[in-house]
């Protein structure tokens, strides 16, 4: 009669609630990250090169490197947010051996997506050889630090990850400079720069590496187990892909409308709308680093005070008032950032025709750099609210609402570029207000059914049961099944 | 059954009995799923269906055959109930009444509190289905309130997890679409006494309950001994603390569970008498007690010879090497019983790799008291070949229902020395109302008393002229009562009168079949 005496010991190991999301979400945070880089550097090329070379050798070095970073960027967006989010598993798991094969997986996907797909683009706009090929090493260069760095932010290790930029970044400006002054043209640039871009993924690996010595026993181990995650995780995979997409959407649409330009190396852009949205998008830096930082200390404390009652067996008053707390703090903040953020958007605003004329960009561009300031505004609401919503493990939601994105931006970008240049970043704003409407209204319905969700509605334990019914028990990841075995062994033998 | 020309008319009858079983038959090997293979092949004009409870989905083989009386084999797994999770679903309207109709079934538990569950199950499923209800802010709202109602100053994840475990089998108990039959059969109270409850009350058949050991209490000793259940209200010292916990939680639904099952059943039967005790205690009345001894095939232990007299003076111990049968007794025993007979050889017959620690432990025991010539470990053998070798044969079980062994030994007529666990002293001194007495079979003692034992054996292995009584009394026994014919006899006699019973129809006004729900409606 031992069938339901099974059971009873059973429970003891169900008792995992949505524990793993908890390293992962902040990781998801800094992995908005990358974008802002991309953006950062390009602005800092284009502020310091553009005195010593002059325009016309920097646009076609300016659109490789653009080209490389969103290429690699969208295309490797699944690899990345998937590693992260394994390497969070591992590392909750106490199972650092883990690392370095997903490490060398991850490198070994996000090549084989990307390599391909650059060389298409090279060929698709018949680039020069020389050019091609510079800028298919460029994008493969770009690819491997996007998953570094995902890697590092897994451990948050910042100060690794900004030495090498610095060094990596300062290393690139010097050696295109040089390259552009030594009159080597637009591929000597790029050369140099991505010699400073190779130094950077050769620290980040190094960081990584250092962080995690064991020694790989299995080469295609963290090969099988990404592919392995992309499938378990595609939800989330999908809903990075759509998300990074997104951002760059507005941008393709307007290059390959009446508004782009062929550069000499056969490749398109549009740097009426292109430069002035980069530098709008520069407005978010401040908040998100607030917002990251507000994550790390607060935020986590309360987060974790909130599953720490949950599993040290409090009552549901208790819960339920972690809970309260959780979500008063993580609004309040929220809205705290965005006035802040507002601050800066309206002194964006106001100081656009001097930023204009500070960058020698065109008067016609102050319009669209204010929409852009202003969309800034809530794409700041939207990274941090879906975010928000991984660090409680809802993908699905993740994904919607990074489709939702998407669509409005695609929908509406078209819409502009038809509407006419006074119309120019007014889509970029409009798909961003509703999209972090939309987000914002989730997020907080998240945190009000938050004891719902954490106990029945989005708890693995009861949705993998479910997902198992009627097959006899396989398939669980076996990496969670043993770790948890090993965390929380049914039966202490004595 | 052959001759059922008065047997009332049902449609759509699948099969006589239907044999309810909860986490044995056919997947667990030995013990009761023996038991219930040799109930269907003992009754070969009867057809079975079986219903077998089970925690999930198995890839485990069958461990028995199916025998060709049996109509269909189905499951119910108790613990994988719910459909997929759904945010979006509307309390119903009577979700307060559920709530207290569930709590009531899981804490007080009777035929009425199973009713009143039904019906309230029923009015739920018309606004939602049970499985998505179970995953849904419909259960969210249950569990808060029956958590407030329980325990609100507890583990809410205990309670949680403990709520799932209780109402998904329960829910899946009560889901099951039922065989038609004639009679519900279960082995067990729980969630099986659950299923044959609700058999009884929708269909009016008869439900009967054969249990082997009390459900309820082998729970409980399971639960006490289980330390990964926290003790969830820190109860100091202060034992009479009126506050209760989660064990206390789960004895108290097998509890209810087991009244619900005493209650619906027209005949409650066990092996032995003391188990009767534990029965009373939980409500079941005596007029449905009754006594049905598993017996075994004496045919092949009759033909034994006996161990000579003159013969090296040996006591065994057949059964397992494991901490329930307490072989560090036994070796106790045999040293002190060597101070006395110093030639004493002492078997354990049994597996000794079900618990390697303990057998090790056993082991080292025996190194340590000196007796590597006396203490053997035969391993798993064929008893026949050693029985004839065998004075005296021990138990030093701490528990026990009804050993076969004390019935293959007696039928080989060798006295036997048992502790007092179970059903041993009313096999070894027989019950009160044996007519004529047949005399004493062996010795009982306490449990955990080498010294007691060691007497007994030692008193056995030198008066031979008294063990020879006792072996003969135990043989005589074992051949009156405890054959395996007579035990058919007795279920075949039981199935006949129950499957001409009367249905208690609607019109009997004892049990009223519940509210037509999709319960019954779904194919």
């Amino acid at each position: 009669m031992a069938g339901i005496g099974f059971e009873l010991r059973r429970l003891s190991r169900e008792e995992t609630l949505s524990s793993l999301a908890s390293a992962f979400g902040h990781a998801a945070v800094v992995a908005a990250g990358p974008w802002l880089f991309t953006i950062f550097s390009l602005a800092l090329i284009t502020l310091t090169v553009e005195q010593i070379v002059g325009l016309a050798k920097l646009a076609t070095f300016r659109i490789i490197i653009i080209y490389a970073f969103a290429t690699s960027l969208v295309l490797t967006a699944p690899v990345t947010i998937v590693a992260t989010r394994l390497v969070a598993d591992a590392l909750w798991l106490k199972k650092t051996e883990a690392v370095r094969p997903l490490l060398l997986g991850a490198y070994g996907l996000a090549a084989l997506v990307v390599a391909p797909s650059s060389l298409l683009l090279a060929l698709y706009f018949g680039v020069p050889s020389d050019l091609a090929l510079v800028l298919i090493a460029t994008s493969l260069t770009v690819a491997l630090i996007w998953v570094a760095l995902s890697f590092c932010g897994a451990v948050r290790d910042y100060k690794g990850v900004t030495l090498s930029f610095l060094f990596g970044l300062l290393m690139s400006l010097v050696l295109s400079i040089a390259a552009g002054l030594a009159g080597l043209g637009p591929g000597g640039m790029a050369w140099g720069f991505l010699t400073g871009l190779m130094l950077i993924l050769a620290g980040l690996t190094q960081r990584v590496l250092t962080t995690f010595p064991l020694p790989v026993t299995d080469v295609g181990s963290g090969f099988r187990a990404m592919l392995d995650g992309l499938d378990r995780y595609r939800l989330l995979a999908f809903g990075a892909f759509a998300g990074t997409a997104a951002v760059w959407i507005d941008k393709w649409v307007f290059w390959f409308s009446g508004v782009g330009e062929k550069v000499d190396a056969g490749l398109i852009h549009a740097p009426l709308y292109d430069s002035a949205m980069f530098i709008a998008s520069l407005a978010i830096i401040p908040s998100l680093a607030q917002f990251v930082v507000r994550l790390e200390t607060d935020f986590f404390d309360r987060y974790q005070t909130y599953f720490g009652t949950i599993k040290a067996h409090g009552t549901i008053t208790q819960i339920e008032a972690a809970r309260v707390r959780l979500k008063s703090y993580t609004l309040d903040h929220l809205v705290l950032i965005t006035v802040a953020q507002v601050g800066i958007c309206a002194v964006l605003i106001l100081s656009a025709p001097a930023i204009v004329d500070m960058l020698n960009l065109q008067y016609r561009q102050v319009a669209i750099l204010r929409f852009g300031a202003l969309g800034a505004v809530f794409q700041f609401i939207f990274i941090a609210t879906t975010s928000m919503l991984l660090f409680f493990d809802r993908r699905m939601l993740f994904l919607g609402l990074q489709l939702l994105f998407f669509a409005l931006n695609f929908g509406l970008a078209v819409w502009t570029v038809g509407a006419g240049e006074e119309f120019y970043g007014v889509g970029y704003f409009l798909a961003c207000l509703m999209s972090s409407v939309v987000a914002y209204v989730l997020a907080e319905r998240t945190f009000t059914h938050l004891n719902y969700l954490t106990f029945i509605g989005n708890n693995p334990s009861v949705r993998e049961a479910e997902s198992m019914r009627g097959r006899p028990p396989r398939g669980i990841p076996q990496l969670v099944r043993e770790g948890l075995a090993a965390i929380m062994p049914p039966i202490r033998r004595s | 059954m052959t001759d059922l020309g008065t047997a009332p008319r049902q449609s759509g009858v699948e099969a006589d009995i239907c044999l309810i079983v909860e986490g044995c038959y056919p997947y667990v090997p030995g013990g009761v799923s023996s038991w219930i293979d040799w109930l269907i092949r003992s009754q070969p004009d009867t057809t079975f269906t079986v219903v077998t409870l089970w925690p999930r989905p198995t890839s485990q083989p069958p461990r028995y055959a199916l025998p060709p009386n049996v109509r269909t084999l189905r499951h119910v797994y108790l613990q994988d109930f719910g459909a997929r999770p759904r945010n979006f679903v509307a309390l119903p309207p009577n979700v307060e009444a559920l709530g207290r109709a569930l709590n009531r079934l899981t804490t007080e538990g009777g035929a009425d509190a199973l009713r009143e569950a039904s019906e309230q199950l029923a009015a739920t499923r018309r606004h939602v289905d049970l499985p998505v209800l179970f995953n849904s802010p419909v259960a969210w709202q249950l569990v808060q309130d029956m958590y407030a109602a329980e325990m609100p100053y507890g583990s809410f994840l205990h309670y949680f997890w403990a709520w799932r475990a209780l109402l998904g089998g329960l829910f899946a108990t009560l889901e099951f679409k039922l065989p038609q039959a004639r009679v519900y059969h279960t082995i067990s109270t729980g969630y099986a006494g659950v299923l044959a409850a609700r058999a009884a009350l929708e269909t009016g058949r008869p439900a009967l309950l054969t249990e082997h050991g009390i459900y309820t209490n082998e729970r409980r000793v399971e639960l006490l001994m289980a330390d990964w259940v926290a003790d969830t209200v820190d109860k100091g010292h202060a034992l009479e603390d009126p506050r209760f916990d989660l064990r206390d939680m789960w004895v108290r639904a097998f509890e209810a569970y087991a009244r619900t099952c005493y209650e619906a059943s027209t005949e409650v039967v066990t092996l032995y008498q003391d188990n009767q005790r534990l029965q009373r205690a939980l409500g079941a009345l005596e007029e449905k007690l009754k006594v049905i001894a598993n017996g075994i095939n004496v045919g092949k232990f009759a033909a034994l010879p006996q161990a000579a007299d003159d013969a090296r003076p040996t006591m065994a111990l057949i059964g397992r090497v494991v901490p329930i049968k307490d072989i560090q007794t036994f070796i106790a025993a045999a040293r002190i019983v060597r101070e006395r007979i110093p030639d004493v050889r002492a078997w354990v017959m049994g597996p000794v790799d079900e618990d390697p620690a303990y057998f090790e432990a056993c082991r080292a025991l025996v190194a340590e008291l000196g007796l590597d010539a006396t203490v053997e470990f035969t391993g798993a053998v064929n008893i026949v070949d050693y029985m004839p070798h065998v004075h005296v044969a021990v138990l030093t079980s701490l528990s026990e229902s009804q050993p076969l062994v004390v019935l293959e030994a007696g039928a080989a007529g060798i006295a036997f020395v048992a502790t007092n666990a179970g059903s041993c002293r009313e096999i070894i001194e027989g019950r009160d109302e044996e007519q004529p007495p047949l005399g004493a079979g062996g010795i009982i003692t306490d449990l955990v008393a080498p010294d007691q034992i060691a007497d007994a054996v030692a008193l056995l292995l030198t008066d031979h002229a008294r063990r020879r009584a006792c072996g003969a009394a135990l043989k005589a026994r074992v051949v009156a009562t405890y054959t395996s014919e007579r035990a058919a006899a007795a279920y075949s006699a039981l199935y006949r009168r129950l499957i001409l019973a009367p249905a208690h129809g609607k019109g009997s006004g004892r049990v009223v079949a519940p509210a037509r729900g999709p319960m019954q409606e779904t194919a």
